[in-house]
């Protein structure tokens, strides 16, 4: 897993294909079909996927995320988005 | 010693309570099929062991502080069984027994590893877990540490024994500092906003009665959805932008709504509670419960109940930190121990990504796939777990080959699997329908399956069509009248008519009426007292081709002068006695004797049509105007032919006649024996209330059929009935308790229990009872009967939901009142006719009978008479003073009482009795309240309706509420324990505890500071079985604590300087009958009784007089060590007295005297003839009953009829039945008592006759009759060597008070006055 180093908050874009690239491997489906402004339980995007994603999301920024995380903002775009704007408060 | 989580303090408690249950057991089979090196998986186990604290701990309850304990002296061990040579199946109970074998968490660590070498010498290894101190992702982390350990070992690797950190106890340190934080507050707040006003009992219709305290005892019921509806589940939920485990939780909510009609519905579901990733790598029990709340209207879609579901998991999941334990505390939902609080159905969607391997190890199906673990190869092997958590628990998560798995987890003592199964099809079919048009109403949604359509149907049809044999009511008399014109056919206590002067009596009058009023196709009213008259009458106004309209004499006058108005009668029929009644004018009036000796010329008879009414019979209606339903004749003609059909009656039946003729069932009491060659006897009145004068009338009149309410069988038993062998029951009216069914069959020749409302004539189903749960049969002829939710759709077998019943017994409707009869009489979906809405709940049960029980409405039955709660209330609020009114039945002493709660205008007053003086005006004695309470306001629900539950619970001592003081120094040290542990003061010493704060974790609390404080022993269930000080103090009193496995009761300390008394136990085993005689001797005598061994535990019991002597003479000499000793026993434990003195005579040692209460000599001679298992039972259960002052005579001969496994169970019903055991009597206690009994019974006819020197003093009591000889024996055994001293009293009456004072004061004289003195030298002095 890729760290983070100094805790700075990632790009928007950064944020965006990882995300797109989890939700893929959850879903095993092709990172090309993820759509960034699909609702993600229309992927058939279950809740024990979500927890493992927000973990994923986690280890991967080393920051703690929300755990409803995936429901408030339901796609891949807004999911970065708030990571991006609030990544500050997130970081442990 | 390390602190708790609450959710751990609940399991702990649960555990702790029920300690026989195996609900929180987490298991894991698997079956080693390569070969492994057991010592060192046991080295892998203990070194996971030294990394996780909480394989280390054990529980600890000091003071009610619950907390985990470290136990160095605990090493993890394997468990190896011997089971190398068991077949398969023997193997699989041994494992799974294992599973569920219960944990003692004080003793043991919450974890064990079981190892069963297999037959095939492999080896099925099982992990078992205790909830409280673990979870399922424990589980997954154990494993693999455990394998890595392994595989270090076996390679020769360096073991690290860095334990890891955080650990558990770290965790719960940091969760009691975040639970202070605001946002953990304020998120609490959220999750109690959410369930405030929420329904916390789940009402499923069960299969079984639910026993009063859960017990915490599941099974398992797997189902698994077929493909195709599992790929339309994950279809509809990515269409309807939800998950899975919305969709799927949102049909399992649906599910519960349409088997409870219940709107507001919860679910509880874990979640892993391991938020931080920190937790990821830590064994403990992080789950904590989240709930989720459907509110559904009738209107509900089911797209929009997935989006409402969806919000609810959302918050639910943000909100998940918060302890369920607070929530409940938090919302404080009424205790009920029958359930777990707030939340009795659970779902959970298990899938842990660290099982992705284990996935089918925990699904019980034929998937057999082997991995690979630590090296070693791993097979399935599947074993129930968690079982009995809730009432209803649907597990799923697990897909195999493309079809979702499922687990229904239930209590077995609620539901039977084929409840299981039709569950999980109904749940299976409303996936499909709901999936398929997620648009749709849910309430409408198919629910079930073509098979169980059909099924219903079948039952709900009765088979039988019948033609009758006339087509009026007076011609199927007629009919008959012609052919035994000379038999009997009504008689009184002074008169008797046959067939034919009957007819010709009617005949005269209905031309009276025909010529005179014109009363062909009207109404004639009519008020009589009871005799032979009133048959004539009634027949007389169905011959002119009118319907009759009731009225008793004893009818408060305003009601029926409101039945008279209502009614449009053409003529009034009054008794020649009946003054009181004053017909308005318009009513052209007449009496009987005008009728009767009015000339008019014969005619032909009236041509009636069998559309034409019958009768019309008024019945409370919710206005507070009573109702008048109208009955043609060929409804009334239909119930009659199919009661002569099924069950039938015989040409010469006699029917008594004891129902007013104003309640319908007087209608087959008058017209059924007559239209078949019967005779009807009419019971006056007073006789058919005075329940000796009723016993006395079927003594004169020997019917061989009745129909009285189960209210007057009670009646009659409690005056002292005994029952009549060749009577043939029919009982209707109100719901027959199954006791009294049982004793009815015992006692009479058949028992027909029947049901049917007015507006469905008289009665519409029947059945024969045998025994079992008491039905209302099946549909009588041409009658068919559904059960429907509030949406009118049906409902599965075994759910309860309101009768509705079509057929030829559908009556016209309401004389009068369209509109009412509209709203009950609907149009038919399932044939022709209409469809009447009874407003009674029922089911049809798992044998496809119906079972009644109880109203949907605000009617209820008192006496079997039908009565509208707003009917009185309006009458009420009739009264000036009175400003509102509730009017509540409530069960007091056994009965439904009507009570009154009123509030009243302000500056004004009135009395009870004047409020009960005005409503004897208005309305009929059975519908006066019994019980009126004034209060301030009327308490309100959040709708702004009337708050029914929270009007205050009426106490017969404690009318006014007022706090009840200790009346005793134990009670006073019982009330400070409570004060203390609840917080607050003003307690009564019959407060519930439950109703005032208490709950469960106070419990805890509570048990320890009153073992403390009182230094007794008692346990959880303790508090339990006493919920207020009263029964505390009074169950301590009498001994009732936990087993302290001592045999040996202090009764009384008495004074060290004083030789102790031994008293031994009768027959029974428990000691309690020597209370009374305790207290009546001097204070200073120490005194002490031997309690039977098995009576806490079977297993100790002896069956052998010498035997028991034996163990309470080794008892007796560590209490004390040298004699004199002095010894005493009543009834058969006179006789363990005498043995126990010969015993320690051989030792050499002195018995200065052995006082017998009226105990029959052990000689031969006294033995029972047939001292078999039901004479023992029988006088069991007579001596069940002494201690009440009650008498329970259940004869041999009953008992041997039933069979010999349900004897017992007989016995413990009928006991039940006069209230000398409760209802949630822990009836394996009872079993282990009546083990003792049968135990000493056997003893007593084993033990040998032994003429010895032994100082017996013979307390006679002198009521008895001698049966057994003057001396009851003894002079057989000793000679003249023994003193008898005599009491008055009967063998029972002699050892309580007042009479056992005699004893007392002899014995006072006797006992312990020669101290010094040996045997021997007392009888020279004798000499």
């Amino acid at each position: 897993m890729n760290t983070v180093i100094n805790q700075v908050a990632p790009t928007l874009d950064i944020v965006k294909t990882k995300a797109s690239e989890l939700l893929a491997e959850r879903l095993r489906i092709d990172v090309i079909e993820v759509d960034m402004n699909k609702k993600l339980t229309s992927y058939g995007l279950d809740s024990i996927d979500a927890v493992t994603m927000i973990g994923d999301l986690e280890d991967w920024l080393d920051i703690e995320l929300p755990s409803t995380l995936l429901w408030d903002y339901d796609t891949i775009n807004d999911v970065a988005q708030f990571i991006v704007e609030n990544f500050e408060s997130l970081v442990d | 010693m390390s602190q708790v989580t609450d959710m751990q303090k609940g399991l702990y408690y649960i555990q702790q309570t029920q300690p026989s249950t195996n609900a929180y057991n987490v298991a894991f089979g698997t079956k080693i099929t390569s070969t492994v090196c057991l010592k060192t998986l046991e080295v892998a186990f203990q070194h996971v062991q030294k990394n996780n604290v909480v394989l280390r701990q054990t529980f600890t309850d000091l003071k009610g502080e619950i907390n985990t304990l470290e136990r160095p002296d605990l090493p993890i061990k394997l468990q190896q069984h011997n089971t190398a040579n068991l077949g398969e199946e023997s193997l699989k109970l041994i494992v799974e027994a294992t599973a569920k074998s219960p944990f003692n968490l004080n003793k043991e660590l919450c974890l064990r590893v079981d190892i069963f070498p297999t037959l095939s010498q492999e080896h099925v290894m099982l992990i078992t877990a205790h909830h409280a101190n673990f979870d399922f992702w424990s589980l997954a982390l154990l494993l693999e540490q455990v394998a890595s350990a392994y595989q270090h070992i076996i390679n020769g690797q360096e073991q690290n024994e860095t334990r890891q950190t955080p650990q558990f106890t770290d965790v719960i340190t940091q969760l009691k500092t975040t639970q202070q934080t605001e946002k953990y507050q304020q998120a609490k707040a959220a999750v109690v906003a959410n369930l405030t006003g929420a329904n916390t009992q789940l009402t499923l219709s069960t299969d079984f009665i639910r026993p009063q305290v859960n017990r915490y005892q599941g099974t398992s019921f797997s189902f698994s959805i077929p493909a195709h509806i599992t790929a339309l589940i994950k279809e509809t939920a990515k269409t309807q932008n939800v998950t899975t485990y919305m969709l799927l939780l949102s049909v399992y909510q649906v599910l519960l709504h349409r088997y409870t009609g219940q709107n507001d519905i919860l679910v509880g579901s874990p979640t892993a509670g391991r938020e931080k990733r920190k937790f990821h790598q830590v064994m403990g029990n992080f789950v904590n419960t989240i709930i989720t709340r459907s509110t559904i209207t009738s209107k509900t879609h089911f797209s929009d109940m997935l989006q409402h579901t969806y919000s609810q998991v959302v918050e639910a999941i943000r909100h998940q930190a918060v302890m369920f334990p607070q929530v409940v505390e938090a919302i404080k939902p009424k205790h009920d121990k029958s359930r777990t609080p707030l939340i009795q159905a659970h779902f959970a969607w298990d899938k842990l990504p660290q099982f992705a391997q284990f996935e089918h190890f925990f699904s019980q199906t034929t998937n057999k796939k082997s991995i690979d673990w630590a090296g070693l190869t791993l097979e399935p092997y599947w074993v129930p777990q968690q079982e009995g958590q809730f009432d209803l628990a649907l597990e799923m998560g697990a897909e195999i080959d493309g079809e979702l798995t499922a687990t229904l987890k239930y209590r077995q003592d609620l539901f039977s699997a084929d409840s299981m199964a039709q569950f999980s099809d109904n749940f299976v079919q409303l996936l499909n329908s709901l999936c398929r048009n997620p648009t749709q109403n849910i309430n409408h949604a198919t629910l079930l399956t073509t098979e169980q359509t059909k099924q219903l149907l079948s039952v709900a049809h009765s088979p039988t069509i019948i033609t009758p044999r006339a087509k009026t009511v007076h011609a199927l008399f007629e009919r008959q009248a012609d052919l035994t014109p000379n038999k009997i056919a009504v008689q009184d206590i002074n008169t008797q008519l046959t067939y034919q002067e009957l007819d010709q009596q009617a005949s005269h009058i209905a031309n009276v009426l025909t010529q005179q009023y014109a009363v062909q196709g009207q109404q004639v009213g009519i008020c009589l007292h009871r005799d032979v008259n009133m048959l004539v009458s009634l027949l007389a106004i169905l011959k002119a081709g009118a319907g009759y309209v009731p009225i008793t004499p004893n009818m408060p006058i305003e009601r029926a002068n409101m039945i008279m108005e209502d009614a449009d009668l053409a003529v009034m029929i009054l008794g020649d006695d009946i003054t009181n009644l004053k017909p308005p004018h318009s009513i052209p009036t007449t009496t009987l004797n005008e009728l009767t000796n009015c000339h008019v010329k014969a005619a032909e008879h009236t041509l009636v049509a069998p559309s034409q009414t019958a009768y019309i019979i008024f019945t409370s209606g919710s206005t507070g105007r009573p109702k008048g339903v109208s009955v043609p004749h060929s409804c009334a003609v239909n119930c009659i032919e199919s009661i002569c059909h099924t069950p039938g009656i015989n040409p010469d039946e006699k029917l008594l006649a004891v129902a007013p003729f104003s309640f319908d069932i007087s209608v087959t009491e008058f017209f059924l024996p007559i239209s078949q060659g019967g005779q009807v006897m009419i019971a006056d009145t007073e006789t058919a209330t005075d329940p000796d004068k009723l016993i006395n009338a079927i003594k004169i009149f020997n019917p061989s059929l009745m129909q009285p309410t189960p209210s007057t069988w009670k009646m009659l038993y409690s005056a002292g009935w005994q029952g009549k062998k060749d009577l043939s029951i029919i009982s209707s009216g109100e719901p027959m308790p199954q006791t009294l069914a049982e004793q009815l069959i015992t006692d009479c020749a058949h028992l027909y229990t029947a049901y049917g409302p007015t507006e469905t004539t008289i009665w519409c189903s029947i059945i024969e009872y045998t025994g079992g749960p008491v039905t209302i049969g099946y549909p009588m002829a041409n009658t068919q009967m559904y059960i429907l939710d509030q949406n009118r759709e049906q409902v599965p077998q075994g759910v309860t939901g309101e009768i509705y019943i079509a057929g030829t017994c559908v009556t016209d409707g309401y004389y009068g009142k369209p509109e009412l009869t509209q709203k009950a009489y609907l149009p038919n979906p399932y044939g022709a006719g209409r469809l009447y809405k009874s407003g009674d709940l029922g089911r049809i049960n798992r044998d496809g009978l119906f079972e009644c029980s109880g109203r949907a409405d605000n009617q209820i039955k008192i006496r079997g008479f039908r009565i509208e709660l707003d009917d009185i209330e309006e009458n009420i609020r009739r009264i000036p003073q009175i400003h509102d009114t509730v009017v509540q039945p409530q069960i007091i002493n056994n009965e439904t009482a009507l009570v009154c709660y009123y509030v009243i205008n302000k500056g004004q007053s009135i009395g009870q009795k004047t409020i009960q003086s005005e409503l004897k005006q208005r309305l009929p004695n059975y519908m006066i309240p019994a019980f009126f309470v004034e209060i301030a306001v009327m308490p309100m629900t959040a709708n702004g309706k009337t708050d029914k539950k929270a009007l205050p619970k009426i106490n017969l001592t404690d009318n006014q509420r007022d706090i009840i003081a200790p009346t005793s120094p134990l009670e006073n040290a019982i009330m400070q324990q409570w004060q203390t542990v609840l917080q607050q003061t003003q307690i009564s010493i019959n407060d519930d505890f439950y109703d005032i704060g208490g709950h469960s974790l106070l419990a805890v609390k509570l048990t320890s500071k009153i073992k403390q404080t009182l230094n007794i022993d008692i346990d959880n269930q303790f508090t339990l079985n006493y919920t207020t000080v009263a029964a505390m103090a009074q169950a301590i009193e009498q001994g009732n604590l936990v087993a302290d496995n001592s045999m040996l009761v202090t009764l009384n300390k008495g004074e060290t300087d004083h030789t102790p008394l031994f008293l031994m136990h009768p027959i029974g085993g428990t000691v309690h009958c020597y209370m009374a005689l305790t207290q009546s001797i001097n204070k200073a005598q120490p005194v002490y009784a031997f309690q039977n061994p098995g009576i806490d535990d079977a297993d100790e019991a002896e069956v052998g007089i010498e035997e028991i002597a034996q163990k309470y003479v080794a008892e007796i000499r560590q209490q004390q060590p040298q004699g004199p000793y002095q010894l005493g026993g009543w009834c058969f434990g006179g006789v363990i007295a005498y043995e126990v003195a010969n015993q320690l005579q051989a030792m050499g040692e002195t018995v200065s005297g052995v006082y017998v209460f009226d105990t029959r000599a052990p000689i031969i001679a006294n033995h029972p003839d047939d001292g078999d298992d039901a004479t023992l039972l029988s006088w069991f259960a007579r001596d069940l009953a002494i201690p009440h002052g009650k008498t329970l005579h259940i004869p041999p001969e009953t008992l041997r009829k039933i069979e010999i496994d349900e004897q017992f169970a007989y016995v413990l019903d009928r006991a039940r039945a006069i209230d000398i055991i409760e209802t949630d009597a822990d009836e394996e206690k009872l079993m282990n008592y009546f083990q003792v009994y049968i135990a000493n019974g056997m003893a007593l006819q084993m033990y040998p006759e032994k003429s010895l020197n032994i100082p017996v003093t013979l307390y006679r009591a002198l009521d008895e009759p001698e049966d057994y000889g003057t001396y009851l024996g003894w002079d057989t055994l000793l000679g003249d060597a023994f003193t008898v001293v005599d009491i008055k009293g009967d063998h029972n009456t002699i050892m309580y008070k007042p009479l056992v004072t005699q004893i007392g004061n002899d014995l006072n004289t006797k006992l312990d006055n020669l101290t010094s003195t040996s045997h021997t030298e007392k009888e020279c002095t004798y000499e």
